[in-house]
């Protein structure tokens, strides 16, 4: 019974680091591909890091 | 008062919401320096063209011009891509503007009638607008780097001319004007004369580039 807790619970979190990998692959990828781009298409944008775009001037 | 601080509250809302998440998530992720800044940057981009389009696609849902709006917002985004162009100073304004922008024009498409020669002229002029104007940059976003704006301009210029012959070539008369009306609310969004009513500062790159290099 024990073993089936600790089972599941391992699975639970290799599931959450694999969705929170995912999901900060994705936002880094969004941020990356918005390098020199215009990707808010709504009126209204964040602010770029300075060194976002020192590395865009590369 | 009141009204201000409600306005600046609501402007970082979705900023403040991004850097929690990025906090939570990088408990475990555990990114550092540019690759920690793309992550916030990226879910900051995420949650605000989220939130906005949510709005403005419920908005165009209670007046029936859901597919409208849609349409819209891809000619616009496809352009202002590599146009830029202003963007509001408060997420408020933003949502207001935008519904506008998505919800108004495609009404008022329903009511406008463009023929080719009438499409040509105003394509033309748009065309040279962008070619002279794009891309316009934001204090948030300066673009740095000749090379890089003269790429945009060309791409920009590009699209325009490829949405010309679209719009041309289709017979449906809404279509048209759609089209002509969001190039032509993008146009008014790189205009220096929009940066100067609306006070607002143009080619940013110029400051960030005396203050940088």
């Amino acid at each position: 019974m024990k073993s089936m807790k600790e089972q599941i619970t391992s699975t639970g979190e290799r599931l959450s680091d694999k969705i929170i990998n995912g999901i900060c692959d994705v936002s880094i990828k969004i941020g990356e591909k918005s390098k020199g781009k215009c990707f808010n298409f709504s009126a209204y944008e964040p602010k770029i890091p300075i060194d976002l775009l020192k590395e865009e001037n590369k | 008062m009141k009204m201000i601080c409600k306005l600046k509250c609501q402007t970082s809302l979705m900023e403040k919401l991004a850097e929690r998440i990025v906090m939570r998530l990088n408990t475990k992720a555990k990114k550092e320096g540019l690759e920690l800044a793309k992550m916030k940057l990226g879910l900051e981009i995420f949650f605000i063209n989220l939130s906005k389009l949510i709005i403005v696609f419920l908005i165009a849902n209670h007046f029936n011009l859901l597919k409208e709006a849609l349409f819209m917002i891809l000619v616009f985004g496809s352009i202002k891509n590599t146009a830029f162009g202003l963007h509001a100073k408060s997420s408020m304004v933003c949502t207001l503007i935008t519904s506008m922008m998505f919800v108004a024009g495609p009404y008022v498409s329903y009511h406008i009638n463009l023929d080719n020669y009438a499409v040509l002229v105003v394509f033309i002029i748009m065309t040279f607008c962008f070619y002279k104007y794009a891309p316009a940059d934001t204090e948030n976003h300066p673009i740095l780097g000749a090379k890089l704006r003269l790429k945009l301009r060309n791409k920009t210029v590009l699209k325009s001319l490829f949405f010309m012959v679209i719009t041309l070539i289709v017979k449906i008369q809404v279509v048209k004007a759609m089209i002509v009306l969001a190039i032509g609310f993008n146009v008014a969004n790189i205009l220096p004369i929009t940066y100067k009513i609306l006070n607002r500062r143009y080619n940013n790159y110029e400051e960030y580039e005396r203050t940088n290099y």
